[in-house]
């Protein structure tokens, strides 16, 4: 057998911690037909573990998680949430792996009143980004521009090291996981006049910006009343 | 918690169960490959009605059946759009193979749901886990996701538990703005965090007495073996596959329609 990768504690912590967002992951007040749903920040616990004990760890669990989340959407919900071996594996596996990275940002700084206009200009850009995507080239200037204006505000504040930029680098990684998924192996259930690509912003956008929303805002929360150091 | 019921697995011994889910993940696969393979109604007919048997032999109808019936509502949608762009681009014709191949589309989707499911309705989370370890992943790995799976239960119960006490103290959840339901939902968070960490400590507790990662080489009590029962899957699914590429590049499979009409 391999080496022992951690301490037995910490491995510990990863299986209840996991488990724990399992359990949020069935808790889901809305769902979408193909999977993917609004939980009840189902993927903060994950995050609060990556930001106490670290990236890699935080990728482990994050995997672990992906691999739980995957019997959980074929158990509880009514329809298959798999339609080929390797979309299974962007979907799950890679799209949960993403939750670890908010480890890289445990700073204490960026209030959720500084970033809001940091956040505005974040989403005016991916926005334009999806225009240029699908409408035309043109769409790029903006999203140039947004882009650039989000990531000076970010630097400007000192902030990046937030945990609230850490959920949205997290947020962007998963959609992006979900949405190449949603372009190579779901376009077969897009409405003709969309087309894949939109069709997959539009489907799976329309569940992580909640999601990530309210994850965002627990994650916020946790940090600043210091549950990540917390030892019992 | 009767929405956790899907994690406790109903622990049967039917051939089903007891065949190894390395092949059982094989045939799941070849069954997918077969369906992505035809558009025809005929095959894809006997594809849905082989399964049948297999559901029988496992004594899973109750849950296969629920998992039909979810997957109808999706199946409806499916028919229908395809149904309607189809008479659309072709002209509004209401033509009989129009609504053949609506059906055969349909018919792929529930193809897919129900051998999934049936694979995940007959494997034990052990099973899975053993398998996942024979096929040389980390143990930690394994050992993780297996012993996750188990925590989930007994989590639920206990964030049941805290949500009642913080309701029983004045707490609403279901009161104010969006942002204000947020902020109501960190007092149940944080004590199952606690609550979580400290079972994480006792857990942690057990796995150092049993001596966990002590030793290098660790070995299994049970260890999966291709039995009879699987190599006469394995033989089945080869079997099948080799029919269905020669089937789909030497034979043309007649339509329901054309059967008909001559």
């Amino acid at each position: 057998m391999s080496e022992q990768k951690f301490e037995t504690k910490v491995l510990a912590e990863i299986i209840v911690v996991v488990a724990l967002s399992g359990v949020l992951y069935s808790l889901r007040p809305f769902s979408m037909p193909f999977g993917g749903s609004v939980t009840l920040g189902s993927m903060v616990p994950v995050m609060w573990l990556a930001l106490r004990r670290g990236v890699k760890i935080g990728v482990f669990a994050g995997v672990v998680f992906g691999l739980l989340a995957l019997p959980i959407d074929v158990l509880m919900l009514p329809y298959s949430p798999i339609a080929n071996p390797a979309q299974v594996f962007l979907d799950y596996p890679l799209a949960f792996a993403t939750l670890g990275l908010v480890g890289f940002f445990k700073g204490k700084k960026g209030h959720p009143q500084d970033l809001a206009e940091v956040g505005v200009y974040a989403l005016l850009s991916s926005l334009s980004f999806i225009g240029a995507i699908i409408h035309s080239i043109v769409w790029l200037v903006p999203a140039m521009v947004f882009f650039v204006l989000s990531v000076w505000g970010v630097i400007e504040r000192k902030a990046w090291q937030s945990p609230l930029v850490g959920v949205a680098v997290v947020g962007f990684g998963k959609f992006l996981a979900h949405f190449v998924s949603g372009v190579i192996f779901w376009s077969a259930y897009a409405p003709p006049e969309l087309g894949p690509y939109l069709y997959s912003a539009i489907y799976n956008g329309s569940f992580l910006i909640p999601e990530f929303v309210i994850s965002a805002f627990l994650v916020y929360l946790l940090v600043q009343r210091g549950t990540v150091e917390i030892t019992v | 918690m009767s929405m956790f019921s899907g994690f406790q697995f109903r622990k049967i011994s039917t051939p089903i169960h007891n065949l190894d889910p390395r092949i059982k993940f094989i045939f799941v696969i070849v069954i997918f490959a077969v369906a992505i393979m035809f558009n025809e109604f005929l095959v894809l007919v006997v594809l849905f009605f082989a399964h049948i048997p297999i559901v029988l032999v496992a004594k899973v109808q109750r849950e296969w059946i629920r998992s039909m019936r979810g997957a109808a509502f999706l199946a409806t949608i499916i028919f229908v759009t395809n149904l309607v762009f189809s008479y659309i681009y072709g002209g509004y014709q209401l033509a009989p193979w129009i609504l053949e191949n609506a059906i055969a589309l349909t018919l792929r989707f529930v193809v897919l749901v129900e051998s999934f499911s049936i694979f995940f309705l007959t494997t034990s989370p052990d099973h899975l886990g053993l398998a996942l370890e024979q096929s040389h992943i980390p143990y930690e790995f394994c050992f993780a996701f297996t012993t996750a799976v188990r925590f989930v239960p007994v989590l639920a119960e206990e964030a049941q538990t805290i949500m009642d006490a913080q309701k029983a103290r004045g707490l609403e959840l279901e009161k104010g703005n969006f942002l204000k339901r947020i902020r109501n939902y960190i007092p149940i968070l944080i004590p199952l965090i606690v609550s979580a960490i400290r079972r994480s400590l006792e857990l942690a507790e057990a796995m150092e007495s049993k001596a966990w990662g002590a030793i290098k080489k660790r070995t299994n009590l049970y260890e999966l073996k291709v039995r009879k029962g699987d190599y006469i899957l394995i033989t089945l699914t080869i079997v099948m596959l080799i029919i269905a590429v020669y089937v789909r590049l030497y034979l043309s499979i007649p339509s329901l329609t054309s059967l008909i009409s001559h």
